[in-house]
């Protein structure tokens, strides 16, 4: 189990707005949410419950149309466009289900890039890329472009990326969701292998087996939070019962 | 629901209480609401069933009848309610999470009665159900994931992983058919 800290990130009666007056629909409304140190939380929900335009304010990625947010100690809803530019990319690593790899790019140098316009110098940033493409099992793929990549191989390196900063905080959007089966289990060993590493995680999926991989799941519908589960230290243990073994020990 | 197994009517005596807790009614009223919750699949049922069913209730003390005008011999012509008992039994029932895993035609009736006696809210019954096959995923794939390449134990795991993905999956269903729908979305 991990050490769970201070809170890394937190939300008080976060809200997004589109449209107005009869066609307003609110696509986050009023959402609480304290994601601690080391934590790994699920958000869960059907399409269109507003689980990625949440992520995507907690990313600073989008406005909210109102509450705070404040990642640590600082409050970031108000910060100006360029300081917001900075925050995301020094203190956050963001994964998603397209992968978003630029094309023309290797491997490394996919994972490199926001180091150096982070201001890193390009050796050590080169070192830190190849430590991180060996971490998610890529150490061979590192001068391979993105084309010549598997999905499952492509969602390694964009989480190599979202790694390259030491980010206070990962979110990812649906990571499986371009994925395959097999390539769905290489990207939850690496969820797996992050959650004992303690870093702070927020996913939102629709996909049980990323959500399974979190020590909390929120359920969300219509922009809201209903339901919210532990799924560490429950009740657990009789997986036999659901092979069948009951009866063979009677 | 119906196969004469271990607990089968069990199962049936609560289904059919909670169908009784939305209103008193006659017993053909009852077969005609489970026939319609459960389509294709209730042509097996035996019509009969539901009125020894009924009895049962009666004589445990869960349900009182009452004969309404005509022959008073015909159950048809009974007027069945829950009695203080019965109504226990039925909130309890909805408040219970099965396990290993649902019986599909359970859960399902379970959802109808407790959205028709407005005992219990749908929704919150399939978060209840989804918590307990979370945590059990989670057991599933960790254990799963520990596992080398092609290990006959993983294969096992790996079998269990995606029955209880498929529940969810159902689960998730369930969840859009019993929420209420909004104009503008």
């Amino acid at each position: 189990m991990n050490d769970v800290g201070a809170s890394v990130l937190r939300a008080r009666g976060l809200r997004k707005d589109y449209g107005k007056g009869e066609g307003l629909v609110r696509a986050v409304d009023e959402v609480d949410l304290d994601v601690a140190s080391g934590e790994t939380v699920a958000v869960m929900g059907p399409s269109g419950c507003g689980k990625s335009t949440l992520l995507h304010l907690l990313g600073g990625l989008d406005r909210p149309s109102g509450g705070e947010l404040w990642l640590t100690d600082q409050r970031i809803d108000q910060l100006g466009e360029r300081a917001l530019a900075r925050l995301r990319r020094d203190k956050i690593g963001f994964i998603f289900q397209a992968f978003h790899l630029m094309d023309e790019l290797t491997a490394a140098e996919n994972v490199e890039l926001p180091a150096l316009l982070a201001g890193r110098s390009a050796r050590s940033a080169r070192r830190r890329a190849a430590e991180l493409l060996d971490r998610v099992g890529l150490a061979d793929r590192a001068g391979h472009l993105p084309s010549q990549l598997s999905g499952g191989q492509r969602q390694r390196v964009a989480i190599a990326r979202a790694l390259v900063s030491d980010p206070q905080l990962v979110l990812a959007d649906e990571p499986t969701g371009n994925l395959d089966s097999q390539a769905t289990v290489e990207v939850l060993r690496m969820f797996e292998d992050l959650h004992s590493a303690g870093q702070t995680l927020l996913v939102v999926t629709h996909d049980s087996r990323i959500a399974a991989t979190s020590d909390r799941l929120i359920s969300m519908r219509d922009g809201a939070f209903v339901d919210e589960t532990r799924l560490t230290g429950g009740s657990s243990g009789d997986l036999g019962s659901l092979a069948g073994l009951n009866g063979l020990t009677e | 629901m119906t196969a004469p197994g271990k607990g089968a009517w069990l199962v049936q005596q609560e289904v059919v209480l909670a169908m009784l807790a939305k209103e008193p009614s006659h017993g053909y009223e009852l077969r005609a609401r489970l026939r319609e919750a459960l389509g294709p699949l209730g042509d097996a049922m035996n019509d009969g069933q539901v009125y020894v069913t009924l009895a049962r209730l009666e004589k445990a003390g869960l349900a009182t009848s009452e004969s309404s005008a005509g022959r008073r011999d015909r159950p048809d012509r009974k007027v069945y309610a829950l009695t203080a008992e019965g109504q226990q039994r039925v909130s309890g029932w909805l408040a219970e999470v099965s396990w290993p895993r649902p019986d599909l035609a359970e859960f399902h009736l379970k959802l109808i009665a407790a959205a028709a006696a407005g005992l219990a809210d749908p929704l919150a019954i399939v978060d209840a159900q989804r918590r307990e096959l979370l945590r059990r995923l989670r057991d599933a794939q960790r254990a799963a994931l520990a596992e080398p390449d092609r290990s006959a134990a993983g294969l096992l795991l790996e079998g269990i992983v995606l029955r209880l993905q498929a529940d969810l999956r159902w689960l998730e269903a369930c969840e859009r058919n019993w929420t209420p729908r909004k104009d503008h979305r």
